[in-house]
């Protein structure tokens, strides 16, 4: 049942990146959402659910971009595992830590878009547009960043929640029936 | 044999080096998969509410809530109307001048084809690729390959289909390539995607004559795009004192930031019809 919240929410993040924010103009040098939701994930999920939800929102985006394909599916899963080793080290729930986690874990993911771009055209160089683009979306990650990973939280843990109140009353509806 | 440790370490190299070989090689060419095509077909009709819900909302804005300059607007675009009307007489004019040498060479009307209105209904959620998802697909006669076009030039190609929507490729991406003219001077070369919404003009010999300003037109020969349509314009232009080729920096006439509906050119149908026909 779990799997199908984290489904849902990375279809709606996706729409929500592709057909909202392109249209706002202070947005349209917005972060990728589900960068964040990688790190939701790494920090306070494990691995059986981490892994299999990151390779899904990794061919998601692969399927949907213009990427190489395999380019997300490799960038998610990597941040995933970083995520997750930094977690054994450092308390990552502090919010001073946390921003500085998102912050760097969109500085990667936008490194290893733009090291493959650089690779598919070798004469691409490190203009001052893409400096300001690292920078817009850096920024926008530290200030918003932690604030939507306590939103992923809060919106898992009520799903997971209502998950289990319908499984306790479908059990409860087979128990009385059987007990007939 | 092995402690924990160095079977892990090795396991860690290993998937970084399988993953990093199947990286470079699907990043060679684009590659589509049936689940993509499965993704898009099930992601589109979503970003299409969603996309349609945002038009109708800006809509009912634009009509009902911000009519303040409207009475401006209006005058502007009756003047507008005006110089369009004169200019499309000088253009009938025209017409009829070509019909009239066209007649006497005894030239054929070449190729005619179909076109497609779709709506965009979804851009790329990478800001580092470009494509844009429209709401034609295989149903609607869409196919792998076809040239994305709108008034102001040329937009893209289809490089993937799936039932009721496709991908396109812009051609400001990186792997995108277009055959192109300078149309002064017919120098020949490829329009290739850059960053910053900007192309490059390259393989342009030395030789020919560029100026900055100078449009570029699709030459026909990468058997894609009809020639004649139009790309961009020439905006910088260097000539290095090693090397054969001109660089040229090339902004192109759409804007793809304010894409909204585009143009499939279907596939085409030649009609071999003598243009007395047309003139009659």
């Amino acid at each position: 049942m779990i799997y199908c919240f984290h489904i849902c929410a990375c279809l709606c993040l996706v729409i929500f990146k592709t057909t909202v924010l392109p249209y706002i103009p202070l947005f349209n040098t917005f972060y990728d959402l589900l960068a964040l939701y990688v790190i939701f994930m790494g920090a306070f999920l494990g691995i059986r659910e981490g892994i299999p939800v990151s390779i899904f929102m990794g061919l998601l985006m692969d399927s949907l971009s213009g990427c190489p394909f395999g380019l997300y599916l490799t960038t998610y899963f990597w941040l995933y595992i970083g995520v997750s080793q930094f977690k054994k080290i450092f308390h990552i729930t502090n919010y001073i830590i946390l921003s500085f986690v998102v912050a760097a874990v969109v500085l990667t993911e936008n490194m290893i878009l733009f090291g493959t771009s650089a690779m598919l055209e070798p004469g691409i160089q490190f203009s001052s547009n893409i400096v300001k683009s690292f920078t817009y979306q850096v920024l926008w990650a530290v200030f918003t960043g932690p604030l939507i990973i306590k939103l992923y939280n809060f919106a898992y843990n009520g799903s997971k929640r209502f998950f289990s109140e319908v499984a306790d009353v479908l059990s409860r509806q087979r128990s009385s029936e059987i007990d007939r | 044999m092995f402690s924990k440790k160095i079977v892990m370490i090795v396991g860690v190299i290993v998937l970084i080096a399988v993953n990093l070989i199947v990286l470079s090689i699907t990043s060679r060419r684009y590659h589509s998969h049936s689940f993509e095509k499965i993704v898009i077909s099930f992601v589109a009709p979503l970003q299409k509410v969603v996309t349609r819900s945002i038009f109708s909302v800006r809509n009912i804005w634009g009509h009902y809530f911000y009519l303040v300059g409207v009475k401006y607007e209006n005058d502007k675009l009756k003047q507008a109307l005006g110089r369009a009307v004169e200019k499309n007489n000088q253009f009938n004019e025209i017409e009829i001048f070509n019909i009239r040498l066209r007649k006497l060479l005894n030239f054929r009307k070449n190729v005619s084809r179909k076109m497609l209105v779709a709506e965009v209904i979804g851009k790329d959620p990478s800001p580092w690729f470009k494509t844009i998802i429209i709401d034609k697909g295989k149903a609607d006669g869409v196919v792998k390959g076809l040239p994305v076009l709108v008034p102001q030039g040329i937009v893209g190609q289809i490089i993937d289909v799936s039932l009721n929507s496709s991908k396109a490729l812009l051609i400001v991406d990186q792997i995108s390539a277009v055959d192109g003219l300078v149309q002064r001077t017919r120098a020949r070369g490829i329009v290739k995607g850059g960053s910053s919404g900007r192309c490059f003009f390259v393989y342009a010999l030395l030789k020919h004559d560029i100026k900055v300003g100078d449009a570029i037109v699709s030459s026909g020969l990468d058997a894609v795009f009809p020639k004649g349509l139009r790309i961009g314009r020439v905006s910088e232009v260097a000539r290095l004192n090693s090397g054969m080729f001109y660089e040229v920096v090339v902004k192109p006439y759409v804007d793809f930031e304010k894409l909204e509906e585009v143009l499939v050119l279907l596939s085409p149908s030649i009609k071999n019809k003598l243009i007395s026909d047309v003139s009659e």
